[in-house]
């Protein structure tokens, strides 16, 4: 194929167009989902827009900078279209993606320590995807605790991001995950001391980790 | 705080500043998702009449909103097969097919021959002029869509969806085929203009005659199968892009496959997300049936669908007989990443025929990110190396430069130490220049 320009003729100068309705007004959560639930694409849209940055971040929370990314926030949208008429409470729209997304996360992380077997890296090197970072130190620090989250049990590293990388309450935690609180606290608390474990010997981290401690004693 | 905490909200901080001091890379992953969630919610939805009530208060309320929303993101353009931006004002004239792909969805396919110009173009849609030749429009039938096309005096108003236009300057003779919806088309001889719906062909000549053939004969006459429409729309895109709208449409019938109720075909299954039921629909049509006329993107389709699915011998099938029934599409360079995504030792050998065959395709700067991965991790010093140098060179900011840099860094501590053999870099990046390699 190539692309020529050309330039435009005298007859080349229509002008036509089509109108179509168009949601337009922001719509609380549980009216945005009775939109969608009518049939209003315009309201999957709007559904997208509103909700995605943040179920994009919690997915790169929970994988790091992945090139799959954005495929899994698809999917997390379409999935949750379908599923729409299982929310029970509309009102909790924000909280159900959230929760759609760690699911997806977990089989995406399960799929992938499945097939370790296949490949020639270990998987926690493989989990531990750089990001385009603009401090190299930092860089190194956040691929390191990557690194360490790679190597965990999903469940226990999806508690760990989303409660101290994120930034959840515990019961935002439990719900995203759904599990009871106190299913939520065990897994922290086995995150929490393999990753400090790890961290100890990890070049990028056992400063840090040392001088928390020391401070703690 | 805790020191993990602590720790946390910096590796977040981190993050975050990759989005703000790069938000190319966020806007690209979120109108990736978006243009393809918003093709999944395309086939209308069954709704028993009793609802046209709702619907039309939906409708005025929908109108009252059009003028009350906000402003929304300006659409943008593509062609495809040239893998660059299509610019406003831009006269294009087509050697061979060219498809322009809008943000939205929206698909424009030019035929051989065929000039036309991007007129203009906001958030609700485009201005197209076909000055000669023959193009297939397909528009995504969004909310406060507002798409314009002109051939020769005539204009075409987009009501519907999916047709073919033609104006061929040298005879002033005008052709509409409406595959799907319907149009209002205005200029002389039609007064007020004349509506074209789903199964009709407007013809009118040089003298005016106006021929308007009965419905069912649209399809008859299309020329270009769907199937090869979309094989065209997948030249140098993902195969999740590539799927066009109407790929679920039957040749010969203006209604979606995707509104067949139980019947769904399995692409329409596999672009709901029911992997599992959209493989077991492929099986029961006949697996070999399906990957011998399956079109290039629905065989990548139907690979990502086995794959998500966890059926691993089908997707490499799938994916080898894309490569195999469409050598040197992006369809074929598609499989090979796909393949690759399967780990094990033949990896790196398919990211570099990726590379090889998509130099600056859609995943170019992914291909060669996992190049390094497994460059770097399997101790091919030397070509991780150069894999790296080359990475840096081109993605300065990817995702993989922190590794790359680690890399160079650390073959240049180890040369200053006069150490011939540098270990890998800690992860699991490594750089090598991808050599194409022969067919499979």
């Amino acid at each position: 194929m190539t692309v020529v320009q050309l330039k435009p003729s005298a007859n080349a100068s229509h002008q036509g167009g089509a109108r179509v309705r168009a949601l337009a007004e922001r719509l609380d959560d549980a009216a945005l989902v009775g939109a969608i639930q009518r049939g209003d694409r315009a309201a999957a849209g709007e559904l997208f827009d509103r909700h995605a940055p943040r179920v994009r971040r919690v997915l790169v929370r929970v994988l790091g900078s992945d090139p799959d990314i954005a495929d899994l926030l698809q999917e997390v949208f379409v999935h949750a279209l379908r599923d729409l008429p299982k929310l029970s409470d509309p009102n909790a729209l924000g909280g159900w993606l959230n929760a759609i997304a760690v699911n997806l996360a977990r089989r995406t992380i399960r799929k992938r320590t499945r097939w370790r077997w296949l490949r020639p890296t270990p998987p926690e090197e493989l989990s531990a995807v750089p990001v385009d970072g603009h401090d190299e130190t930092g860089s190194e620090e956040l691929v390191a605790v990557y690194r360490i989250l790679g190597a965990m049990h999903a469940d226990e590293r999806i508690a760990f991001a989303l409660r101290f990388i994120e930034g959840m309450e515990l019961k935002e935690v439990a719900a995203a995950c759904d599990v009871s609180l106190a299913t939520i606290k065990r897994r922290l608390a086995r995150a929490e001391s393999y990753f400090k474990e790890r961290a100890r010997t990890d070049p990028a981290l056992q400063e840090r980790i040392a001088k928390s401690e020391g401070r703690q004693k | 705080m805790t020191a993990l905490r602590r720790l946390g909200e910096e590796v977040a901080r981190q993050q975050d500043a990759v989005g703000a001091g790069r938000p190319e890379l966020v806007d690209a992953d979120l109108e990736h998702a978006r243009q393809n969630f918003l093709k999944e919610t395309q086939a209308p939805s069954r709704r028993p009449p009793r609802l046209l009530l709702l619907a039309a208060a939906a409708f005025t309320l929908g109108a009252l909103f059009f003028f009350l929303r906000t402003p929304e993101k300006q659409l943008s353009c593509e062609i495809v097969s040239a893998g660059r931006a299509c610019q406003v004002g831009e006269w294009l004239q087509a050697s061979s097919q060219t498809p322009l792909r809008f943000s939205e969805g929206t698909t424009v396919l030019l035929e051989p021959g065929a000039q036309a110009q991007l007129k203009a173009m906001n958030q609700h849609g485009a201005d197209v002029t076909l000055q000669d030749g023959r193009a297939v429009v397909s528009v995504s039938h969004l909310t406060g869509a507002h798409w314009s096309f002109a051939a020769g005096p005539f204009e075409v108003e987009v009501t519907g969806t999916r047709f073919d236009l033609e104006w061929h300057d040298s005879e002033q003779r005008f052709l509409l085929v409406m595959q799907d919806g319907s149009v209002l088309v205005t200029g002389p001889t039609l007064g007020d203009g004349r509506t074209v719906v789903a199964g009709q062909r407007l013809e009118i000549d040089l003298n005016g005659n106006t021929k308007l053939s009965p419905e069912g004969s649209a399809a008859l006459n299309r020329t270009v199968p769907p199937a090869a429409e979309k094989e065209q729309l997948d030249a140098g895109a993902a195969s999740k892009d590539a799927a066009p709208t109407g790929s679920a449409t039957k040749p010969g019938s203006a209604k979606p496959a995707t509104d067949a109720g139980p019947n769904l075909t399995w692409q329409a299954l596999a672009r709901q997300g029911e992997y599992k039921l959209a493989v077991q629909t492929a099986e029961r049509d006949g697996i070999d049936t399906v990957l011998n006329s399956a079109s290039g993107g629905d065989l990548l389709l139907l690979g990502d669908s086995a794959r998500y699915a966890g059926r691993a011998n089908l997707a490499r099938q799938a994916y080898l007989t894309a490569r195999r029934r469409f050598p040197g599409s992006s369809s074929a360079a598609m499989a090979a990443f796909s393949l690759g995504r399967f780990g094990g030792g033949d990896a790196l050998s398919w990211f570099q025929r990726y590379l090889a065959e998509q130099p600056s395709g859609a995943l170019a700067k992914e291909a060669l990110g996992r190049i390094l991965e497994l460059q770097n991790s399997g101790g091919a010093d030397a070509a991780a190396l150069s894999t790296a140098r080359r990475y840096l060179a081109q993605y300065p900011s990817g995702p993989h430069a922190p590794l790359a840099r680690a890399v160079v860094n650390r073959a240049a501590a180890l040369a200053d130490a006069g150490s011939e053999k540098p270990a890998p870099a800690p992860a699991s990046s490594g750089a090598a220049a991808p050599a194409p390699s022969a067919g499979e």
